[in-house]
């Protein structure tokens, strides 16, 4: 539309003020905030792009969980992400029980995660947005497109709480891993009768 | 039909009195039913991995695109159910999508066969009854798994028992069609299954807890999907106690 159109330049001039009153009444983003989302969606991009690259690389399954292994410690916060599924045992353990649980519950977790990859060979990751989710953090949305197969919706969760921006949750068509986790963690600890030491050891086991 | 009824019949007043327990809607451990629940899943596993597993790995063989035939015939024919469903949740641009979408999809679409609606910008997009009670402020009762049919609520039941009972087009259309279009839908439930199989698979055989997996993936997912997404008041802070 050609800007000397005399409707668009009123329209345009009350769109600036609705702006600039929306910022006097602190409705828009806060820089700080701002930053913070922007800084969530670039992480999920180097997250996304790093991912696809894995999945498609054809690599042997054993280096596939090895690697994926490796981006989980990079990119999420694996001590409070494992924290958080432990729940009230975390606080009744040792620095070194903490310590073994947290390497013991990230093999896990590459590993259970790992065998979905065939899945998603050829699928694309595309950030479609993301809101500020207060002292939870900011979550990412992004859909995930596989050719000839429904897309999934998979939101990612990520915190600067740590010093720097770590994804600390996913949720998979609204499924939260961190709910599911410490649901599949707990029973696992009720079945070694409440036993750090021993949940350790099964989950090992099962990675 | 009549399987229906008594389900309905037997859903109602249990979904009443669910909702007088009023449970916090967002909680995932609110689970009155949780005894015959279990007595039901590990019924419905053992079909699963005898019946159901292969013969919806059996039924993955017939190549995608027939599949997906299937598929697009099955969902064309819940249009006019889905129109009076967004009529219900007072959506007047989403009852025109889905009648406009009904109109080109049976009539380009070679009957829904094809769906060339979707290209013209109108997908497909499921609704039925729990999301026309979900608008409605209906609570969702308790988690309630059925022999067979496996995870839902009291409510989603409900609605599944009341979308069979006041389907238009099983009301309206000639037995044979009606027949073919049985035959449809469980063909593609079956093809269902098999999509989800590597997720299913994982939740009813590898997890410590199946019940419970199953159990809280399911709520939380209808819950996105009623609500349209994560509700990002509910991400919990994970350093709140780490």
């Amino acid at each position: 539309m050609p800007t000397t159109d005399p409707i668009t330049r009123p329209g345009r001039r009350a769109l600036l003020a609705g702006l600039a009153s929306a910022a006097l009444l602190g409705l828009l983003p806060r820089p700080a905030a701002a930053d913070a989302a922007s800084q969530a969606q670039a992480l999920v991009m180097a997250i996304s792009a790093d991912l696809t690259k894995l999945v498609n690389s054809g690599r042997s399954e054993a280096q596939l969980y090895r690697d994926f292994e490796g981006l989980l410690a990079r990119y999420a916060d694996m001590p409070a992400v494992a924290a958080a599924t432990l729940g009230p045992a975390w606080r009744g353990a040792s620095a070194g029980q903490r310590q073994a649980y947290v390497a013991a519950f990230q093999s896990y977790l590459a590993r259970k995660y790992g065998r979905q990859f065939g899945e998603y060979r050829n699928a694309s990751i595309s950030v479609t947005g993301a809101r500020d989710a207060g002292k939870a953090g900011v979550l990412v949305q992004t859909v995930v497109v596989r050719p000839g197969q429904e897309n999934i919706a998979v939101d990612w969760q990520i915190s600067d709480r740590s010093g720097r921006a770590r994804a600390v949750n996913l949720i998979i068509e609204g499924v939260s891993l961190l709910a599911n986790e410490r649901a599949e963690v707990g029973a696992m600890l009720d079945a070694q009768g409440g036993s750090v030491d021993r949940l350790t050891a099964e989950l090992r086991a099962r990675s | 039909m009549r399987i229906a009824c008594i389900l309905l019949g037997a859903l109602v007043p249990a979904w009443l009195a669910g909702c007088t327990a009023a449970p916090d809607p967002n909680s995932l451990d609110f689970d009155p039913l949780e005894e015959s629940n279990r007595v039901a899943h590990e019924n419905n596993k053992q079909i699963d991995k005898a019946i159901f597993q292969p013969v919806a790995r059996t039924y993955g063989k017939i190549p995608a695109p027939m599949r997906k035939g299937v598929t697009n015939l099955r969902y064309n024919w819940k249009l006019p159910g889905q129109a009076i469903q967004s009529v219900l949740q007072m959506r007047g641009t989403q009852t025109a999508e889905t009648v406009t979408r009904f109109m080109i999809n049976t009539s380009l679409g070679l009957g829904g066969l094809l769906d060339p609606a979707a290209e013209m910008g109108l997908p497909y997009r499921e609704t039925n009854f729990d999301e026309t009670f979900e608008v409605w402020g209906v609570p969702e009762g308790g988690y309630l798994e059925l022999p067979i049919g496996g995870p839902g609520t009291q409510r989603d039941w409900t609605g599944w028992a009341l979308d069979i009972l006041l389907d238009p087009v099983y009301l309206v259309a000639p037995a044979t069609a009606t027949n073919a279009l049985f035959g449809i839908g469980t063909l593609d439930i079956v093809n269902d299954r098999y999509e989800i199989d590597p997720v299913l698979d994982e939740l009813l055989y590898n997890s410590a807890d199946s019940y419970t997996a199953q159990r809280i993936s399911y709520l939380q997912n209808m819950r996105a999907r009623l609500q349209g997404g994560t509700d990002v008041g509910q991400l919990e802070d994970v350093y709140a106690d780490y």
